[in-house]
């Protein structure tokens, strides 16, 4: 009995003398630093636009605290939370979803620490906020307008396969309405027969794709909403003997969004008649200039990256605008 | 090399059932010289919070750990309670504050209904324990997909939600309500009868039904209030995270649940553990997570690395005490 006494007096004394040690001190100094938080890097493009958000803190000379949520909406808030009481100058996060995205907004708010969200906005009039945001509708709808002038130049008539995204996100729904809104223009020669729901996974893109393609064997025109699925795509088209060059009278028209290192070398390759690309490089910089105005602005405001097509015609231009020919290079 | 006082202090300190208080009080004073921010108020009250629900899950999964079994489709019952749960919050056939209420009832009867068919199927169908809840996990992920096609669903009534903002005397609200919830956990563990139960059956089941114990009965109580427990957690997490959707916690979420149970005492053959201990745990956890966070300065997978190397530790602790103590008995 008289050791379990002790015992409890033990640890009793070990916590108080912790507490004591270091209870609710006064917050410390602001970092200054500038709160990256990515729910995650798993695709090209979340690695690219860390990659060149830091690089470009970095060339402004301010310091930066990171972290990567791993998919895991609890944790992306635990570690947006520690940048605030970190005291950081501004956040840039890219949030696992629109929805899990409002907590977010409201605890930077009510620490009046300003929050930019890269390239997913937050649902509804959640609070004050800036998003960077590419401009999904314009740039599915250039690109696929330019595949459909690719079509019309060649002759015949096509059939249609568009890879969707998670129409859960904003993103994937911009690019669809961008993708049907083009083939409006085009319905004369162009008919979609198939409309192939992914939500941004490989297997599913591979299976549906595969599937519309047994299904359609006169699929010859396919946009996928993301340059991530390529990989997918391109075995499913390979397994239906379809994968073929431009230059090939069996190529079936290809079209992408994003601009990663993938859909350059498809580019240069001839494989890829063209890519929606969005400007990393103006997302990025566009993110830091709204944190470094230093101050959460009084409504939500919304940055829109225009972006641009990327096509046989234009690709030695392009290729320092898009972020993919770098990484392709490396 | 160590003094023979210091190797003493070590040993009487691992075999300690206070272990989880020593250790979360270690590491808090070592986080506070590298990041003093640990210690502030708001910080405090931040991690209060995000310990909440994996407090309540942590002494949910110790009552069936101590019963000789354990519990893997925590996460999933979560996800499905926390989709069924916030339709009907957002349900606009239910008056404002009715939506809630009826939210809040729907969330916990599918956690314990949940935890009833976990509880028949390993009881009274003889299951093991580990592949019925991997079928659940499997079952009540898939029903949360197809409910929802994936979609989260937000704009949860600012009555429920706006709880997670407050606090009471400078205690945040939902670790008011996950202590209420834990204590009751803990007082019917130690001193109900059937709590008393669970540790006869979990020690050795044999034994304890030639004695005349409802073995059956007992283990199925401990699903089904494994369940409940985990539909308080669902709440408490929908409230933070203002939502419910089928990722609503990740997977790592049951492992922390478990780890908190072992590192808080719990032995994973049965017969062994407590509720304070699973809380030390879950503390403990959380606070590792919250250090790494306040850092800024370290990638997922460092994270990820010093956290399993933790948890590795601990339960390592963990086995090897409870190793002992049943050699102990033993002789």
């Amino acid at each position: 009995m008289l050791a379990r006494r002790l015992t409890r007096r033990h640890a009793l004394a070990t916590s108080a003398t912790a507490l004591l040690a270091t209870g609710c001190r006064p917050p410390g100094k602001p970092s200054g630093a500038v709160g990256i938080c990515f729910e995650t890097l798993q695709t090209a493009f979340w690695e690219a636009s860390y990659t060149i958000l830091k690089e470009q803190l970095r060339d402004r000379n301010l310091p930066l605290m990171e972290a990567v949520a791993d998919g895991d909406a609890s944790r992306q808030l635990d570690q947006v939370q520690a940048f605030i009481v970190r005291r950081a100058r501004g956040l840039i996060v890219a949030a696992k979803d629109s929805v899990t995205a409002v907590p977010l907004v409201k605890h930077a708010n009510r620490a009046e620490v300003p929050i930019v969200f890269f390239n997913r906005r937050p649902h509804g009039d959640s609070g004050r906020y800036v998003a960077i945001q590419s401009d999904n509708f314009s740039i599915a709808r250039d690109t696929v307008e330019h595949m459909a002038q690719v079509a019309r130049r060649r002759g015949g008539a096509y059939q249609a396969m568009v890879l969707l995204g998670d129409l859960g996100d904003m993103n994937a729904v911009g690019r669809r309405d961008g993708f049907l809104a083009a083939i409006k223009e085009h319905q004369d020669i162009v008919r979609v027969v198939a409309q192939v729901p992914t939500d941004w996974n490989q297997e599913k893109a591979h299976a549906g794709a595969a599937a519309a393609l047994a299904a359609n064997p006169g699929i010859n025109f396919v946009f996928s909403s993301s340059d991530f699925l390529f990989p997918s795509l391109i075995s499913a088209l390979q397994s239906a003997n379809k994968y073929r060059t431009i230059d090939d009278p069996g190529h079936v028209i290809l079209g992408g969004f994003d601009g990663d290192a993938l859909a350059y070398r498809m580019l240069q390759e001839r494989y890829l008649d063209a890519d929606g690309v969005q400007d990393l490089y103006f997302e990025c910089k566009a993110s830091i200039e709204a944190v470094e105005a230093a101050h959460a602005p009084t409504e939500p405001t919304v940055v829109l990256d225009r972006g641009f097509v990327a096509h046989q015609g234009n690709l030695v231009e392009c290729r320092e605008r898009m972020w993919g020919a770098r990484y392709a290079a490396a | 090399m160590k003094t023979p006082l210091a190797n003493s202090l070590l040993i009487r300190a691992t075999r300690s059932p206070w272990i989880g208080l020593y250790a979360t009080a270690a590491y808090f004073a070592l986080a506070a010289l590298v990041t003093p921010e640990i210690a502030s108020l708001a910080n405090l009250q931040g991690l209060a919070v995000s310990l909440a629900p994996l407090m309540v899950l942590a002494a949910g999964q110790t009552l069936v750990i101590v019963s000789g079994g354990i519990d893997l489709s925590l996460t999933g019952v979560v996800a499905y309670a926390s989709v069924l749960g916030a339709m009907t919050m957002t349900s606009e056939s239910l008056p404002a504050g009715g939506s809630v209420i009826a939210g809040v009832v729907v969330v916990l009867t599918v956690g314990a209904i949940a935890g009833a068919a976990n509880g028949v199927a390993v009881a009274w169908l003889g299951m093991p324990p580990f592949l019925t809840t991997l079928v659940t996990l499997m079952f009540f992920n898939g029903l949360a997909q197809w409910q929802t096609r994936s979609q989260p669903i937000g704009m949860l009534p600012e009555e429920f939600i706006g709880l997670s903002f407050s606090n009471i005397i400078g205690v945040p609200v939902a670790l008011l309500l996950a202590a209420a919830a834990t204590a009751v956990a803990h007082l019917w563990l130690r001193h109900a009868l059937t709590g008393q139960r669970l540790y006869a059956v979990g020690q050795n089941r044999a034994t304890a039904r030639v004695s005349g114990l409802p073995v059956a009965r007992t283990i199925f109580s401990a699903y089904v209030a494994c369940g409940l427990l985990a539909g308080v957690a669902t709440l408490l997490y929908m409230m933070r995270l203002e939502a419910g959707k089928p990722d609503l916690v990740s997977e790592t979420v049951l492992l922390d649940a478990v780890a908190a149970a072992v590192i808080g005492g719990a032995s994973l053959a049965g017969g062994q553990g407590s509720i304070g201990g699973a809380v030390l745990g879950a503390m403990f956890l959380t606070l590792i997570g919250n250090s790494l966070n306040l850092m800024g300065s370290l990638q997922i997978w460092h994270v990820l690395l010093v956290k399993g190397s933790v948890i590795l530790i601990g339960v390592s602790i963990s086995a090897w005490r409870n190793a002992r103590l049943r050699r102990t008995v033993a002789a």
